[in-house]
């Protein structure tokens, strides 16, 4: 039987926990340092890292590597394309609760 | 349909959550834990009122049942949803209430030393447990709900020392009250979101 809701449709690069942290801390916060979003994240360091970069492959994120006094410093910053994209799989998540919502029901 | 299902869509909407630090609101586990504390806070008083001497402290085994609901509720999180983010950090903060015990037994050790009554000892560490937990009711994201836990722990702390009941006694009297109040704001509150179309 066919799903009266569709799943299709989206972004599995921003879908994920890690991935999606990263999208919605700098969306509501700005650019972020990767020690701050490896606070607000809880997540070790490689596997931050690996999900940054594959941000950036997409185009989603840019990052500024600079020193601060003897310490090097990655900033992370969201681009516009990284933007459009939170802000689709938003609409996806809000149109999938929509449709469960209006579905009918079994009982 | 692709493998993204719903439950998936609920890990993200935990995610976007969690990540923008919007606060969860009260769910039926909240109400059910602080009901079994309320029950396993009667049990004790109860006991300790029935018995005599050492048996009375046989009557914390009733501590057992909310620990053993926190541990089948952990254990049906995990197999349910592999551990969204914020229910993972709940649980953390409220393991993290443990290294309480640290500083706990450096201050008996001290009042031991300085010849403080054991007495005064817990009533006083009872009392700043209290004090502590005033400050998830009073910064943001305001838990009402811990409100009466705080009430109770703080005047039972008071209590303690000059009561004609046990201290054990007392304990139970102040996790029944403190359980049993909390519950029912936490009920209040799901009432509300049912009301206003939403539930968890």
């Amino acid at each position: 039987m066919a799903s009266p809701v569709d799943f299709n449709g989206l972004n599995t690069v921003v879908h994920g926990p890690v991935r999606l942290g990263i999208l919605t801390l700098l969306y509501l916060g700005g650019p972020l340092d990767f020690t701050a979003l490896k606070k607000r994240l809880e997540v070790p360091d490689g596997a931050l890292g690996s999900h940054l970069q594959k941000l950036e492959e997409e185009g989603y994120v840019k990052v500024k590597k600079e020193f601060v006094g003897k310490r090097p410093r990655s900033t992370y910053r969201l681009l516009p394309a990284g933007q459009a994209a939170f802000a689709k799989h938003l609409r996806n998540l809000k149109s999938i609760i929509d449709a469960v919502e209006s579905a009918p029901r079994g009982h | 349909m692709s493998g993204y299902d719903l439950q998936q869509v609920k890990a993200d909407l935990d995610t976007i959550r969690t990540a923008a630090g919007i606060s969860r609101g009260p769910a039926r586990y909240d109400l059910l834990g602080n009901a079994l504390v309320a029950l396993a806070g009667l049990i004790v008083a109860g006991w300790t009122m029935l018995s005599h001497g050492f048996w009375q402290i046989w009557g914390f085994a009733a501590v057992l049942l909310p620990v053993a609901y926190l541990i089948r509720l952990r254990v049906r999180h995990r197999k349910g949803s592999g551990g969204s983010p914020e229910v993972r950090q709940e649980f953390a903060a409220a393991a993290s209430v443990l290294a309480l015990a640290v500083p706990f037994v450096a201050y008996a050790l001290w009042a031991q030393r300085m010849g403080i009554p054991p007495m005064l000892v817990l009533a006083t560490t009872i009392f700043f447990v209290g004090m502590l937990m005033l400050g998830g009711v009073i910064s943001p994201p305001r838990r009402l709900a811990i409100a009466p836990w705080c009430l109770a722990l703080m005047a039972g702390a008071l209590v303690i020392p000059s009561s004609p009941l046990s201290p054990i006694t007392v304990i139970g009297l102040m996790l029944s009250a403190g359980g049993f109040a909390s519950a029912c704001i936490v009920w209040m509150q799901l009432r509300k979101e049912e009301r206003n179309g939403f539930s968890s």
